[in-house]
């Protein structure tokens, strides 16, 4: 601690004393000062109401990107992805139900049912990306069928995959 | 208990959700519903390594939501995505980086068909045609039907080179079909067809479209 400058010596009485002051200002002071802390306190909010804004936080973050994400579809974001119709044909004459599954659906059994079209023919049109699109076709929910008009056909997972290549739409 | 430990960590949550790739986390909610919370983690791990080192990961989830679709176990499953990250890898390697993912998931399926990494690499100088996706799915097609690769190889390579459409390329395959169902051996109606739809597109013909 600095040593006190000797000029202000003859002060140093007068300094440490408390200052007066009127009763009604002390209180006056003292209400003040009462009002600045509780004021402040309602500015830091309690723990529990900030777990609950912190939750509230990331809760709307992630359910924004997520609607976005349905949202921003590559043709709303101005990709140009122009589909193309593929029919799936299966001949299953004995079958109760058929679909199709794959790529395009997340390989969801339920996604693509097939219609049975006439002797036992069944078939489903689908708008799809072109590209590469590897699929099944699944009878009676539990017999997986090769395409055999597809390009190619094998094994995968002790079960048959076919490949097909949707040509791209040529240009005008 | 103190509050600013609660908003920091709320808000860091809320940095990493706005950054973090919007498709990974559609994908890990695909994998996380579909598949055993154990086998899903490790598909997500090996699809965030995969995407790191820059290979597609839709295939690779669509991969694992094959396996799920067709009952195979979770281990089998995992084996299956850590296989396709090999092969789509060993396929970029021999095609190079700038390949898009129809042609990199073909070239694996032609890698599995039979083909090896080196004779794929023959086909690296045309991979920025526009047929060059149509091309490989042709290739996949003759290693399928048999033909042997070295010539399979061959018979891409010179249509890529004579500028055919991806729409020709389906079409050697429906015309090579009906060859086989008329008798002819699949190799030599290949050959055949092929020398036509070269020499028919330098006279200036047109591809067709087909479907599958």
């Amino acid at each position: 601690m600095s040593e006190l400058d000797p000029r202000l010596e003859p002060w140093l009485a007068t300094l440490r004393k408390e200052p007066s002051a009127r009763p009604e200002a002390r209180a006056r002071l003292a209400a003040a000062l009462r009002e600045e802390d509780a004021r402040a306190a309602r500015r830091i909010p309690s723990p529990p109401a900030a777990l609950a804004a912190a939750i509230a936080v990331v809760a709307l973050t992630g359910a924004f990107w997520l609607a976005f994400e349905r949202w921003n579809t590559p043709e709303r974001a101005g990709a140009v992805v122009e589909l193309a119709s593929a029919q799936f044909v299966l001949h299953a004459r004995d079958a109760r139900s058929v679909s199709v599954v794959g790529d395009f659906n997340d390989w969801d059994p339920r996604a693509t049912p097939l219609t049975r079209t006439g002797d036992g023919v069944w078939s489903a049109v689908v708008r799809l990306r072109p590209g590469t699109v590897r699929y099944a076709y699944l009878v009676d929910g539990t017999e997986w069928r090769a395409d055999p008009h597809a390009v190619t056909s094998h094994e995968e997972f002790g079960r048959p995959t076919s490949i097909a290549y949707i040509v791209p739409p040529e240009g005008p | 208990m103190s509050v600013r430990p609660i908003i920091g960590t709320a808000f860091a949550c809320a940095f990493a959700l706005a950054f973090a790739p919007r498709h990974a986390l559609a994908q890990d909610a695909r994998l996380y519903k579909r598949l055993d919370p154990q086998t899903a983690a490790a598909v997500a791990a090996l699809v965030d390594s995969a995407s790191t080192i820059g290979l597609p990961s839709e295939p690779l989830v669509q991969k694992a939501l094959e396996g799920q679709s067709k009952g195979a176990s979770g281990d089998a499953i995992v084996r299956a995505v850590r296989a396709l990250i090999r092969d789509l890898s060993t396929a970029r390697d021999a095609l190079g980086n700038d390949v898009g993912v129809d042609a990199l998931l073909l070239a694996a399926a032609a890698l599995d068909a039979g083909a090896t990494p080196t004779q794929l690499e023959r086909l690296r100088p045309h991979r920025s045609r526009e047929s060059f996706a149509g091309g490989l799915a042709g290739l996949v097609y003759l290693l399928s039907r048999g033909v042997p690769a070295e010539q399979s190889l061959d018979l891409i390579a010179a249509m890529l080179n004579a500028r055919l459409s991806a729409a020709e390329f389906a079409s050697l395959q429906r015309l090579v079909e009906r060859d086989m169902m008329a008798g002819t051996p699949p190799a030599e109606a290949v050959a055949v067809r092929a020398r036509a739809l070269i020499r028919h597109n330098r006279s200036g013909g047109l591809g067709e479209r087909v479907r599958p």
